[in-house]
């Protein structure tokens, strides 16, 4: 035997010694077939495909049963209902809003007695859904794909040189009110203005996105170097249209969130790859279903890798192009050209 | 010895140098393909070469990170210069009309379109550089392979030729004066074992014989005395040279890490505690100062107790294990404990070697002995520094720490063989009355701190610490660094005696110690007008030059000035005092300029250092001029 084989068989016997008897292998716990509810606020994301398609290498049968709120809050009661009746195995929650909801914290009961797994929330601190990133201590975990701002914020200082930065947001979503009050400290203590466009709300609850030119106008007029879209759900769905009308005045845009600039031309963004986000939250719910973990005992985590995406068909709109050497590591969305 | 490594190193160079060209060419054509598929890769997203932002940037760290290359630069294909890093040449046509060696041509293409042409162009004196480099360091391991061998060669001679020949010398003048009675023994004799025998047995036939007629014999008439019964075999032990040769290692082994230690510091992973990183880093040799310092008393009175073998052996013993623990510290905590521990053991060692060289001499010869002491210390020092360089460029600061502590052993086994025991207790125990004594004596306490602590201060916070990080930061290499540092153990060695007897036969030995102050201070300056390595070096050499000068006038004036003190607890207390005070400079060096550093950079630092140093000068200079009437008042003598 060659030495670095007699090293493995070491390791392997030594991890066996440290590892709970019924989680090494997945093939006993395959006969079992597992079902978990998906509950969803804007369809289906790369989150979730990231999401499913771990689930399925790792070897489970599960059984996935969808239900989207089409971005309608008023919706997510009937299907906690429906949750409570059916009793899954688990419930995958994507972003802050639904998880709320689930956790009992918009005003109507939620669930406490079945695994809850999140993806795609911003600050699960801030928004109150664990009290620290240690462990929620019931029967919630998850994955955030919080990038720090002052990351985010030097990935955009690469390329634009910022002294006031607009940021566009629904004030009645709490992961964009947090955002915008991280970003007013940042300000202060970076030395930049942060110009603040609220999306004008008709009725609570509600946004009109027939705002946004009446939102835009008065940012391009207060001169932003560049415009900030968060985390938010109303930005997100809306993000064509911002971004378009933020371009043609001039102004880049900056997303935290990988959509907008994949799909509605923004700029660029820092982000955790939703993929990547929906792959760890399944590895916390393998934890849960096949090694019986506790899902309050497993602390709440965040990418630590993340990608420098860059929209080079915003890049030549607005004349901002990156330094060649960013080309080493950037990822390029939309190129100029599509032959490679 | 130099013929064969000049032959050697001859062959070796012109082996590596066949070997060189060709790697070097070869990285140079995988850099600029990975050069030409990183722009292929850009402009087949469709930019434009118009639209590359940042190239001659991102052209220049390429430079930057590679010594090998000249420069890179990008033509279009009918050879107009488009961008190019520093070091481009003006004209396009320089670029690609001359055929050159060391240039890579490569072409950009898209969809099979050449956009622009890459050109790629190596440093072709880079190979000669290095060999240059190499053909340093061959001559400095060269240069001080025979400061050992000279070392060992001291040591030799004496356990082999003069112990011997002492021996037999003696035994003649005794045998002229008729005394037979002694035997010269085969221990020790070297070369000379088979003749001490032949005569050891011609005295015992010529004994016996005479002794078969009478037991005792004393023959009236001619003198001779003869016995059966021999007085015992002869022996001379030469005291010196079996202490200054491990000694010397002992010093050596510990200066290998000297031109490398604060970087070795600052790799290691550091506690959080608030500190900036410079002082952080200067901490670790402060605290070896100080524990030097505050053990050098014990270990005196421990080392006069058990006797000066045990002493030197547990000494050498505790100093490699420190430096073992040193190479393998992980965090700047355990490497303090480990620095300490080392300290402990250097000074036993220190202590050890200066006591054994005071029971070993008479006051006449004592002077030589110390001389000798001194030389084996700041030979192994510069030794040290030069030689450890080279081994951390090219084996790495731990494997180089471990290199130490083996030499440190090697001491300890020398010692066991060769060194006999001698029981101490020469040295007068220092007292609190004798300081307060001496504290009475504002000439003497002047001298102690205005002119001895300031140049510790330069010694440890300038030379083992700031020009270290400026050398570095300025781009020299780590074997250039450790020859950099042995311009001031040179510049002593080669002055110190020179200067010493200048200073004995001057009459004003106040001027000697203000001139080495002043030479200090402006050699301290000197790298603040210009951050290059010559002016570093000759920093450095000029610092040695003024230590060479002052050092030992401080010490002859200390004496002078406190002749009254030296009549009541004698020469060797006043003498202990004053290098007690003078410790203090050495601890405080580094973390003095490590604030300084912190504070206000490098050029702050010095600038500091400097005045600091000249201010002391001028201090001391008033002082004495001031206190001299007095003086001389005072002590009509």
């Amino acid at each position: 035997m060659r030495p670095a084989n007699r090293r493995t068989l070491l390791f392997l016997c030594l991890a066996w010694l440290f590892l709970p008897g019924e989680s090494v292998r997945a093939e006993p716990a395959s006969k079992d077939r597992f079902h978990i509810y998906l509950l969803l606020y804007r369809g289906i994301t790369e989150a979730e495909r990231g999401f499913m398609d771990a689930l399925a290498e790792r070897g489970l049968d599960v059984k996935f049963s969808l239900r989207d709120s089409g971005e309608d809050p008023r919706r997510l009661p009937g299907f906690i209902e429906e949750v409570r009746s059916v009793r899954p195995d688990l419930i995958y929650t994507f972003g802050t809003t639904v998880t709320r909801a689930v956790m009992g914290l918009e005003g109507y009961p939620g669930i406490r007695d079945i695994p809850v797994v999140f993806a795609i929330v911003a600050d699960p601190v801030g928004a109150g859904l664990v009290p620290s990133l240690a462990g929620s201590g019931g029967n919630l975990t998850g994955v955030s794909h919080l990038v720090p701002l002052t990351s985010q914020l030097a990935a955009l200082g690469s390329l634009v040189r910022v002294r006031r930065l607009g940021v566009i947001y629904n004030p009645s979503e709490a992961n964009s009110r947090l955002l915008v009050d991280q970003l007013a400290t940042l300000a202060a203590s970076e030395g930049f203005e942060l110009i603040r466009a609220p999306v004008e709300l008709d009725r609570p609850g509600t946004e009109i996105p027939e705002t946004i030119p009446t939102l835009l106008g008065p940012l391009a007029g207060e001169k932003v170097d560049a415009l900030y879209l968060p985390s938010d759900s109303f930005v997100i769905s809306h993000a064509a249209d911002i971004v378009r009308q933020a371009h043609a005045a001039g102004i880049p845009t900056f997303s935290a969130t990988e959509t907008p600039i994949r799909q509605d031309h923004a700029f660029m963004g820092l982000v955790s790859r939703y993929y990547s986000v929906g792959q760890f939250a399944a590895y916390k719910a393998e934890q849960i279903l096949l090694q019986r973990r506790e899902p309050g005992s497993l602390p709440v985590e965040t990418l630590n890798r993340f990608s420098l995406v860059i929209n080079l068909r915003a890049a030549r709109t607005l004349g901002i192009f990156p330094p060649v050497a960013m080309f080493r590591f950037a990822e390029i969305v939309e190129p100029l050209r599509s032959s490679r | 010895m130099l013929t064969a490594s000049a032959l050697l190193s001859y062959l070796a160079l012109r082996q590596f140098r066949s070997e060189l060209e060709p790697e070097l060419y070869k990285k140079g054509q995988i850099l600029g393909d990975s050069v030409r598929r990183h722009l292929e890769g850009v402009l087949a997203y469709g930019l434009e070469l118009d639209e590359l932002r940042d190239l001659p940037e991102y052209l220049d760290s390429l430079v930057q990170n590679d010594t090998t290359i000249l420069y890179i630069a990008l033509t279009t294909p009918d050879g107009r210069l488009l961008q190019g890093s520093q070091g481009t040449p003006r004209s396009a046509a320089e670029l690609t009309a001359v055929p050159h060696p060391h240039r890579h041509s490569l072409s950009i293409k898209r969809d099979g379109q050449i956009l622009a042409q890459l050109h790629l162009v190596q440093d072709s004196r880079y190979a000669d550089k290095r060999m240059q480099s190499i053909r340093l360091d061959i001559l400095t391991v060269v240069a001080i392979g025979s400061l050992i061998a000279y070392e060992l060669l001291l040591f030799w001679t004496a356990t082999c030729f003069d112990s011997p020949i002492r021996c037999l010398q003696a035994m003649a003048t005794a045998i002229r004066d008729g005394e037979y009675r002694y035997r010269l023994g085969s221990e020790n004799k070297g070369p000379f074992r088979h003749l001490a025998e032949a005569i050891d047995q011609r005295l015992d036939r010529i004994a016996i014989g005479f002794a078969a007629r009478v037991p005792e014999f004393q023959d009236a008439a001619t003198g001779c005395r003869l016995a059966a019964q021999s007085l015992g075999p002869l022996s001379y032990h030469h005291p010196i040279a079996a202490i200054r040769w491990p000694f010397f290692m002992v010093i050596f082994s510990d200066a290998l890490s000297v031109s490398f230690f604060p970087f070795y510091v600052d790799s290691l992973q550091a506690p959080a505690l608030g500190i900036s990183k410079e002082i952080l880093i200067s901490l670790p040799i402060s605290l070896f100062m100080l524990v030097w310092a505050l053990a050098l008393p014990f270990a005196g009175a421990w080392s006069d107790r058990r006797g000066r073998k045990i002493a030197f052996l547990v000494g050498a013993g505790i100093t490699a294990v420190g430096l073992l623990a040193t190479a393998a510290a992980e965090t700047l905590l355990s490497l303090l404990l480990w620095r300490s521990l080392t300290a402990v053991g250097y000074a036993i060692v220190f202590i050890t070697a200066q006591g054994y060289i005071t029971d070993n001499t008479s006051q006449e010869n004592r002077t030589r002995g110390m001389a000798g002491f001194v030389s084996a210390f700041f030979g192994g020092m510069l030794c040290g520094a030069a030689i450890g360089s080279i081994l951390a460029e090219r084996l790495g600061y731990r494997a180089t720490f471990v290199i130490s502590a083996l030499l440190g052993f090697l001491a300890a086994l020398f010692v066991l063989r060769f060194l006999e025991r001698g029981r101490g207790g020469s040295l007068r125990r220092l007292r609190w009355a004798d300081f307060r004594l001496l504290w009475g004596n504002t000439r003497f306490m002047a001298v102690a701190l205005l002119a001895a602590i300031p140049s510790k201060i330069a010694l440890t916070g300038f030379l083992y610490y700031a020009v270290l990080l400026h050398l570095k930061a300025i781009g020299t290499e780590q074997s250039d660094i450790g020859r950099a540092m042995v311009a001031y153990g040179a510049a002593i060695v080669l002055l110190a005696p020179l200067a010493a007897g200048l200073v004995d036969r001057a009459r004003q030995r106040s001027g000697f110690v203000v001139l080495g102050g002043l030479l200090a201070s402006l050699a301290m300056l000197l790298p603040y007008f210009d951050q290059s390595l010559l002016v570093a070096v000759l920093g450095i050499a000029l610092l040695g030059i003024g230590h060479a000068v002052g050092v030992p006038a401080q010490l002859a004036l200390a004496t002078e000035v406190s002749r009254t003190e030296v009549e009541r607890i004698g020469s060797g207390t006043v003498m202990g005092l004053f290098r007690l005070i003078e410790r203090l400079g050495n601890v405080s060096g580094p973390l003095l300029a490590g604030t300084l550093m912190a504070g206000w950079g490098f050029q702050g630092a010095i600038l500091g250092l400097s005045g600091i140093n000249l201010l002391a000068v001028i201090l001391l200079t008033l002082l004495l001029s001031l206190t001299a009437s007095r003086a001389r008042g005072g002590d009509p003598a």
